[in-house]
């Protein structure tokens, strides 16, 4: 049962988003599509980059089942990071559950982007462009630990940016600099084999290549990676949490 | 009888928020330490209210009263000591606290609503009558930045009537608001408060305060100043208002300077005083042994005058004990004072009764449970 306090939180934020525009009820969709499309028109028109065999012969698909996951990710923590000062009218005014913010910029951010995944594998799918439209249910676990791990960032990044302020504005190349170090637009294949164990390092990597599997190469069956992207999902939720607990109900100070 | 709310030894600190200290202080409360230097918002206050009996906070601006409140509310936490609140919390903080410009009325209602926990068919059943009380009319579609702060405040205290907490908490809001609203405000608070409601009051019309309030605890520069009835602490947060206004304000009296110490009032002495009439005793000095004339008069604490008499308009001349030496000896009786602070006031005046050379003043308190407006109980009669 979901509390309707969070229910009208959620509605707010998906309002928030889309409020007043003629298109508002199709951005969602429109907004990931166009996004596509540039990307395909840089890397696949322009740059011509080859894929390995193995991920089949669309670039589109390679790139969407990759990169929607990560849009979910950054713009849930973006979001997130703003998301208390956004609302500190609600919440200094209020006695709103605080957690609950970033909670719901994150959840609204992914089911967003994940309906929006879906609907551009179908898409592909029903082009004959060699994607494994069951995969959509194969990916869940993945999507679900990169849910958990936005959360956990979105909460921590939430209290700092409040307390510290230089928060929000580092974010963005971070994360950009993250976008480059995980096999999104690009196959892990082509780094040179020297530099490979830096792409591995990032944990996105592991997130990233499971979408691939799933959706292009196989084996789409629950595995030992969802185990361990779960976990690290979890781990970082948990962690999250816990400074926010702390810093939260102070952060009225500094509001 | 039951305490409905305990505030015990609450401190509030506010951290100073330099640039550069955010680091600092975001890893010391992801550690879990409380930060307990900066700013002092409000130190060490404890009271506590039951259930029925309404309770005021009175305070200068800044007094930390808005503050306290939200503590109260549970919006915000304080630095040590805690709240404790039993049953259902209303608060009507600040003007639309917790609406959004952009939302129409009708959906800053239903997560305002939510926010105090009435959901779903409780909000729909009680929609209808939010929307009558606040009498906004087809505007609840509107978004709310249309609405004027008047109808910002209407529709929150409508959502307010609709909840009937068991502790309403509100801070200045009935300062906003049209006559009429106000007096619908006022009047469901009465009825609120009959029916055994209890209301937590922040305001700055002392008559409010001992209208609506038992209790009060006043506040100065974050202390709890003076815990009492609504209407002695009332008196007492007034009389310090007068005298600080008095103090800035000169005296209105013209002395003559250059004959200044030609007549004086050498002694002033109130020997009893109560709540119907007071007695003094003085002495003034003539120079060049004249007999002079005495002006008395009592203000109250702002230096507003309530009355005044010289021994020349009563054709009472002084009595003279010694060259130069005059005494005097006055009965003030029956008078129908109101409660409150006041200062009795003699001046030394020429033997013509026309000039004033010196003035003297001595305070005095009329006590009592009284709740009219003014200085004096001017009799009356209602048919």
């Amino acid at each position: 049962m979901i509390s309707p306090l969070f229910r009208a939180l959620v509605e707010r934020e998906f309002k928030n988003r889309f409020l007043g525009g003629v298109l508002s009820p199709i951005w969602w969709l429109v907004q990931p599509l166009l996004q596509l499309a540039v990307y395909a028109l840089v890397f696949s028109v322009f740059l011509k980059i080859q894929l390995p065999e193995k991920y089949g012969t669309s670039y589109l698909a390679f790139l969407a089942v990759g990169l929607w996951p990560w849009i979910a990710f950054t713009e849930s923590v973006t979001r997130g990071a703003g998301s208390l000062i956004q609302q500190g009218a609600l919440i200094t005014k209020t006695q709103l559950p605080r957690a609950w913010v970033p909670l719901a910029t994150v959840s609204v951010s992914f089911s967003l982007h994940f309906a929006a995944l879906c609907v551009i594998v179908l898409l592909l799918a029903s082009l004959g462009l060699g994607i494994n439209a069951w995969g959509i249910f194969a990916s869940l676990p993945t999507w679900f630990a990169l849910y958990l791990a936005a959360l956990g960032v979105a909460w921590f990044v939430s209290v700092a940016q409040v307390v510290i302020r230089d928060v929000e504005p580092m974010l963005g190349p971070l994360l950009f600099l993250m976008t480059f170090l995980a096999p999104i637009q690009y196959a892990i294949e082509i780094i040179p084999k020297d530099f490979r164990a830096y792409v591995y390092a990032n944990p996105f990597t592991h997130a990233i290549e499971r979408m691939h599997e799933v959706f292009l190469t196989g084996p789409a069956l629950p595995g030992l990676t969802d185990m361990y992207l779960l976990l690290g999902g979890a781990a970082t939720a948990l962690l999250g949490y816990v400074v926010f607990k702390r810093v939260a109900p102070h952060v009225d100070d500094y509001l | 009888m039951s305490a409905l709310l305990s505030v015990t030894h609450v401190n509030k600190v506010f951290p100073r928020t330099n640039r550069g200290a955010g680091l600092r202080a975001f890893a010391r409360l992801a550690l879990g330490r409380v930060n307990t230097e900066g700013f002092s918002a409000l130190t060490d206050i404890d009271f506590s209210v039951n259930k029925g009996e309404s309770f005021a906070l009175v305070g200068e601006n800044g007094a930390g009263k808005s503050t306290l409140l939200k503590i109260i509310a549970g919006v915000l936490q304080p630095t040590t000591g805690s709240v404790a609140r039993t049953g259902t919390v209303g608060a009507l903080l600040e003007l639309g606290a917790g609406f959004h410009a952009e939302y129409t009325g009708r959906e800053n209602l239903k997560l305002a609503a939510a926010l105090q926990g009435l959901v779903g068919g409780a909000f729909d059943e009680k929609l209808d009558e939010i929307i009558a009380f606040a009498d906004i009319g087809e505007h609840i579609d509107a978004p709310i930045k249309t609405f004027s702060s008047g109808m910002i405040v209407r529709l929150g205290f409508a959502l307010v009537t609709a909840m009937k907490p068991d502790l309403l908490i509100t801070d200045e809001v009935l300062a906003v608001g049209d006559e009429s609203f106000q007096n619908k405000c006022i009047t469901w608070m009465e009825r609120y408060l009959s029916d055994g409601g209890t209301l937590l009051l922040v305001s700055h019309s002392l008559y409010h305060v001992k209208k609506l309030t038992q209790r009060a605890v006043w506040l100065d520069h974050g202390k709890q100043r003076l815990l009492g009835s609504s209407h002695d602490v009332a008196i007492a947060y007034q009389t310090f208002h007068e005298e600080k206004q008095s103090k800035a304000k000169a005296d209105a009296m013209d002395i003559d300077e250059a004959m200044l110490g030609q007549y004086a009032v050498i002694k002033l002495h109130i020997e009893s005083s109560d709540s119907n009439g007071l007695v003094a005793t003085g002495e003034l000095r003539s120079r060049d042994g004249r007999r002079p004339q005495v002006a008395v008069g009592i203000v109250r604490a702002d230096g507003t005058p309530v009355f005044g008499t010289t021994s020349e308009i009563d054709h009472h001349p002084l009595t003279e004990i010694g060259p130069g030496r005059f005494v005097f000896k006055v009965s003030f009786f029956d008078w129908r004072l109101l409660p409150g602070s006041y200062r009795l006031k003699a001046h030394a005046m020429d033997p013509e009764g026309m000039r004033v050379y010196d003035t003297v003043e001595r305070e005095f308190m009329v006590s009592g449970k009284r709740r009219e407006l003014g200085a004096v109980d001017i009799r009356r009669e209602w048919t």
